[in-house]
């Protein structure tokens, strides 16, 4: 026990002597999560709510358009007026609005006369969510036009008097059979921030969990290894004292990541208990997947470069630099396999103040990926401990 | 003779290394396909519908949702897969049809849609969307409703009536236009974006790798060996700048022979998507030779290339398209290479030529040869300083 302290101390000597540790495990992920914070968080924003910006045509002729005020009264938020189409237009092209509603002046008092109109809906090509919206404010107002147009036709034809039946059906327009309700759900999401700094971290984990590992090949090839087994110390000894300084590293650049993610970037982790043992589990995956890549090599450099392509697929197929596989199929089954996707997606569990115990299923896949690859790893590695 | 000597030495001791195999040829293809797979669909936000039992009234509302044009309708089996979605982002908002509403509405009972969205995100902005298709649906039933509750008729009998009224009279229309042009043309093809953005990602992360080798160049002692032959400093220094340049270049061709024969990308006209490729070509070797001069060390070397490689490419618009970026973003992004290269590329698929991307071109040709010359500048002092 004593030889295994001794190595590890001496290996994460070693390794805080060499700062190549600090620019992968610390700077890389938070300088990379910062400028894609920058980037992706100005178009995806997830701050405050969607509000399309939208625009009415309110020409000076007809200032008691009844229909536009309607129209007004749907949006909810602001909306701009303009005096003419043309002006509409312009505007929808600098990308001043996304959609203006044109109600033709003559539309109300048509309506009076029995006349049905059209109400024109100028969309961005660029924004058509935010054009179906405006479209869809539009058409629930000529729909309700429509019911009660049909309720009183329908009413006339079935004997009523038209003098009492206009008024109630005006009255009922808003009536409906069918209503919309809303059903209740948590979010269960991180934010944008915190997501891209969870991926980022994970991804430079799988080096940083390298280090501790590469460290044997690096010794064998200097030939310390063979004299370190030359002493009274078991291979299972180095062994443990290099996967520790991996565990170590892992753990210590995590939480510091974590730490800097909320300083630096507003990043929200939820019950600390969870996070924690995500950690762990997170650290104990990445570790046991170096091992295997270490296992694999013959070289330090060999080593590094197949961990390389393998923590660069692991982590485009896990989600860390952009959502993978939401639409099911197959690529929602792959990404399954990867220590990103569960870290993640236990993180996620948390968001919103749920209790650590929402994390356990995700720490428990993420413990199993470190049990498999440990198993495979201690059979690839045992050549290499041996002299 | 010598400078492509050393440019090949540099070639060789590069490729030794199998993994560079990967990240050059293999990866870049991948990563296209991946992307493609993944963000080739549309960007309209997805609307979840869990309708076990849809009848007439419901069916009618499923085919309305399909045909509006921003938004994207996913079919749901169960309300689990529908909290799920909305819970963990993968739908924007859900509808739910209760199983016996088709029975209400031809009965005119009353009975309620659930609706769920997304606390902000563009989710709780298609609730009216959503309404009024609904409420279209039902024009019919909530006419007869009234006519039954004026006491005219039954309920069943007002329904054959509206429902004759509904298809004579004439519908108050709502016209939709679109104005302007679009970001991205309807022709662009699912990998069309995806491939050039990923072309100078990868020639700028693979030119950068290169500062390492540069590195070792001078650790293994091989600058104060070809400086004890009679090899003259900038023989050596366009040796490795050729090097660098080279396994750029080479990339970047062969990137676009790729794309074009296995994803069928449109590049636009060849002759300038060459220019375009090698004049940026030159720029990643500049930064390369920058790179290997800040650092002594080939793992920091390497690290710092992975942060500025990845950090410019998200900031040029490689990752996302910079048409979505901020006016200020936008001209942050200018001070990358990769956006003046993604600015020709954009150019060029819309059938420019050369003279169209000039501009581009110019701004490419004075990274390059600023960099080149800072670069040369600082190796001439690295490998003569005793």
């Amino acid at each position: 026990m004593r030889n295994v302290i001794h190595i590890a101390a001496k290996d994460l000597r070693l390794r805080i002597r060499d700062k190549s540790v600090f620019i992968i495990g610390l700077i890389a992920p938070l300088a990379l999560a910062f400028i894609f914070n920058t980037v992706f968080g100005g178009a995806f924003g997830d701050e405050g709510t969607f509000s399309p910006d939208l625009g009415i045509v309110e020409s000076e002729a007809d200032q008691t358009n009844s229909t536009l005020e309607r129209i007004a009264s749907q949006l909810g938020g602001p909306w701009k007026t303009f005096a003419d189409p043309a002006a509409a237009e312009a505007a929808l092209d600098d990308g001043e609005v996304e959609a203006v509603f044109v109600v033709p002046d003559e539309f109300d008092s048509n309506l009076a006369s029995g006349q049905i109109g059209a109400i024109e809906v100028l969309g961005a090509i660029d924004a058509s969510t935010s054009t179906q919206i405006a479209a869809g404010i539009a058409r629930n107002y000529a729909n309700s036009l429509r019911t009660t147009q049909v309720a009183i036709a329908s009413a006339i034809s079935a004997g009523g008097n038209p003098t009492e039946i206009i008024p109630a059906a005006i009255e009922a327009t808003d009536r409906s059979l069918i209503s919309l309700g809303e059903i209740d759900a948590d979010v269960r999401q991180l934010d944008t921030n915190t997501s891209t700094v969870a991926g980022m971290a994970m991804f430079f984990l799988l080096f940083t969990a390298q280090t501790g590992l590469l460290s044997l090949l690096e010794e064998r090839r200097d030939g310390t290894l063979q004299r370190i087994l030359a002493t009274p110390t078991r291979p299972a000894s180095v062994l443990a004292a290099k996967s520790i300084v991996s565990i170590v590293l892992g753990v210590f650049s995590l939480l510091v990541l974590i730490v800097a993610g909320i300083v630096l970037m507003d990043a929200n982790w939820g019950n600390p208990l969870g996070v924690a043992l995500l950690v762990i589990g997170g650290v104990l995956a990445a570790v046991g997947i170096s091992a295997v890549t270490t296992g694999m090599a013959k070289t330090p450099e060999q080593a590094g470069n197949i961990q390389g392509i393998v923590a660069t697929v692991l982590g485009l197929l896990g989600g860390a630099f952009f959502p993978i596989g939401q639409d099911g199929g197959i690529l929602a089954q792959i990404t399954a396999l990867t220590p990103h996707y569960w870290f993640s997606r236990g993180l996620a569990n948390l968001a919103g103040g749920q209790p650590a115990s929402e994390a356990f299923g995700a720490v428990a896949w993420l413990l199993v990926i470190a049990g498999v690859t440990s198993a495979m790893a201690a059979v690839l590695t045992r050549r290499q401990v041996s002299v | 003779m010598k400078v492509l000597a050393i440019a090949r030495n540099n070639i060789v001791r590069l490729f030794r290394d199998r993994s560079a195999i990967f990240f050059v040829f293999v990866f870049p293809l991948a990563l296209i396909l991946l992307i493609g797979l993944q963000f080739g669909g549309s960007f309209a936000p997805r609307l979840g519908v869990l309708a076990p039992f849809p009848g007439t009234v419901g069916a009618e509302i499923l085919e309305n949702l399909e045909s509006a044009d921003g938004v994207e309708v996913v079919a749901l089996n169960d309300e689990a897969s529908l909290k799920e979605g909305v819970e963990r982002g993968s739908l924007s908002a859900a509808i739910s049809l209760p199983a016996d509403f088709d029975q209400r509405v031809a009965a005119g009972e009353t009975s309620e849609v659930g609706f769920i969205a997304r606390p902000g995100g563009v989710g709780s902005a298609l609730q009216p969307v959503v309404a009024e298709v609904v409420a279209r649906s039902v024009v019919a039933a909530n006419a007869a409703s009234f006519v039954a509750a004026q006491d005219l008729a039954t309920f069943e009998e007002a329904l054959v009536t509206a429902r004759t009224v509904e298809a004579q009279l004439p519908a108050p229309e709502v016209r939709v236009s679109t104005v302007g042009e679009a970001l991205f043309p309807a022709s662009l093809g699912r990998f069309d974006i995806g491939a050039s953005s990923q072309l100078v990602l990868f020639m700028f992360v693979t030119a950068l790798s290169g500062a390492a080798v540069l590195i070792q160049t001078r650790e293994l002692g091989l600058s104060r060996r070809m400086l004890a032959t009679p090899t003259s400093v900038p023989t050596i220094i366009t040796g490795e700048a050729t090097g660098r340049f080279l396994v750029v270049a080479v990339q970047g061709l062969y990137i676009m022979a790729g794309a074009l024969v296995i994803f069928g990308v449109d590049w636009g006209d060849p002759l300038s998507a060459l220019v375009i490729v090698i004049v940026f070509s030159a720029v990643g070797a500049g930064a390369a030779m920058l790179l290997g001069t800040l650092f002594r060390n080939a793992e920091q070397a390497a690290g710092v290339g992975v942060i500025v490689g990845l950090g410019m490419a998200a900031l040029g618009g490689a990752m996302l398209p910079i048409q979505l970026f901020s006016p200020t973003l936008q001209r942050i992004a200018h001070l990358t290479p990769h956006a003046w290269a993604l600015d020709a590329f954009a150019k060029i698929r819309a059938d420019g030529g050369i003279r169209d991307i000039g501009l581009e071109l110019g701004a490419l040709a004075a990274y390059a040869l600023v960099l080149l010359l800072v670069a040369s500048w600082r190796l001439r002092r690295a490998i003569t300083r005793p």
